[in-house]
């Protein structure tokens, strides 16, 4: 029993309950146990056999985890979620229609260069739009995901907030990431130069994360007045 | 193969009772104010013996943010004071409310089973 207690406070004081209120929550659940003790019943028939779940479960349902603001966390997850679905739009703006992928696929149009005959992969307009959309709809789901099964994993208190408001904030913080790297390349004139679109990718990524990042801070910053208005 | 079918209709019955674990909580607080294991010992006593395995108190600590229920200590045997949960007036608002909720449900879900059963 005086492990599942420690493993309870080892818990609750990761999730920054604070320290008389750990102590409160593991002096009940402790003289719970004991009486289930007297009647021949193991800790785990009454708390299960995920002890840290368990003690994340009470803490956040009795609302006394105070969120941790994690925005580096938060930004990193939608930055790397979102990379699955940024690769394929790249694919589509600059692979699909490339000459190596035309020489792939062994079809295409064929037109005369400098070099003679290439081969192209011809793509209808209305396709590449569909595609495009769809490398979006990944790159959206796959970065509220992230953060979803990132803040998850952590029994973040201001999970389903956050993941509410990202779902709104997202398009906004997209738009803006494309407006400052549009607004970034016209100072360099387009240029297609390998230290230039490695800028504009910088541009882009910072941007959506300070998105993110403030998505998350306003969320946490709400979820506390919260429990600061709550009465104990 | 039976451990197996017995552990599967025990995860089912204990996901069935999670959704109506609140007002049976609550019910049970209205007859008398109890302390947490002694909650569970009273569901079990009427056949509620899935729930438990963790469940009960983050439900208690739903109720209680919601303040559907309170608080007080009372002196244990031996022991340190004990936690006792005990119904508010809001409390009791939501147990009328959810057990009306909870009949409605339960007459659509027998009107559905019972057909489908009578049809065999």
């Amino acid at each position: 029993m005086a492990i599942v207690i420690e493993e309870c406070k080892r818990t609750w004081r990761r999730l920054g309950v604070a320290r008389e209120v750990a102590d409160e929550m593991a002096a009940d659940l402790e003289s719970d146990l004991a009486v289930a003790a007297a009647d021949g019943v193991a800790p785990a028939a009454v708390i299960g056999a995920d002890v840290r779940s368990f003690a994340a479960a009470w803490a956040t349902e009795r609302g006394v985890v105070r969120p941790r603001l994690r925005l580096g966390m938060t930004a990193a997850a939608a930055l790397v979620g979102a990379i699955p679905g940024v690769g394929f739009a790249l694919f589509v703006a600059y692979g699909l229609s490339s000459e190596a992928m035309g020489e792939i696929l062994g079809a295409g149009e064929y037109r005369v260069g400098n070099a003679g005959y290439q081969a192209t992969l011809s793509v209808p307009e209305w396709l590449l739009l569909v595609l495009y959309a769809l490398g979006a709809v990944f790159a959206y789901a796959g970065a509220v995901g992230a953060v979803a099964a990132t803040l998850s994993w952590r029994f973040d208190p201001a999970l389903s907030r956050t993941i509410r408001s990202l779902a709104l904030a997202l398009p906004v913080a997209t738009a803006a990431a494309v407006g400052a790297t549009i607004a970034f390349s016209s100072t360099q004139g387009f240029s297609t130069e390998l230290a230039v679109v490695v800028a504009d990718v910088v541009v882009a990524a910072a941007m959506f994360a300070c998105g993110v990042a403030l998505t998350r801070l306003h969320t946490v910053r709400r979820e506390r007045e919260r429990l600061t208005l709550r009465p104990a | 193969m039976l451990r197996m079918t017995a552990l599967i209709d025990s995860h089912r019955q204990s996901q069935l009772l999670r959704g109506v674990l609140d007002v049976c909580l609550l019910a049970v607080i209205a007859e008398e104010p109890a302390y947490g294991y002694e909650m569970t010992k009273r569901l079990a006593a009427r056949g509620l013996s899935a729930v438990g395995e963790g469940s009960i108190y983050p439900v208690l600590g739903r109720l209680e943010r919601d303040g559907l229920v309170d608080t007080f200590r009372q002196a244990s045997n031996g022991g340190p004071p004990r936690k006792y949960y005990r119904l508010t007036r809001r409390g009791s608002g939501a147990l009328d409310k959810w057990s009306e909720e909870w009949r409605a449900t339960r007459a659509g879900v027998d009107a559905v089973i019972g057909e489908t059963t009578t049809r065999r």
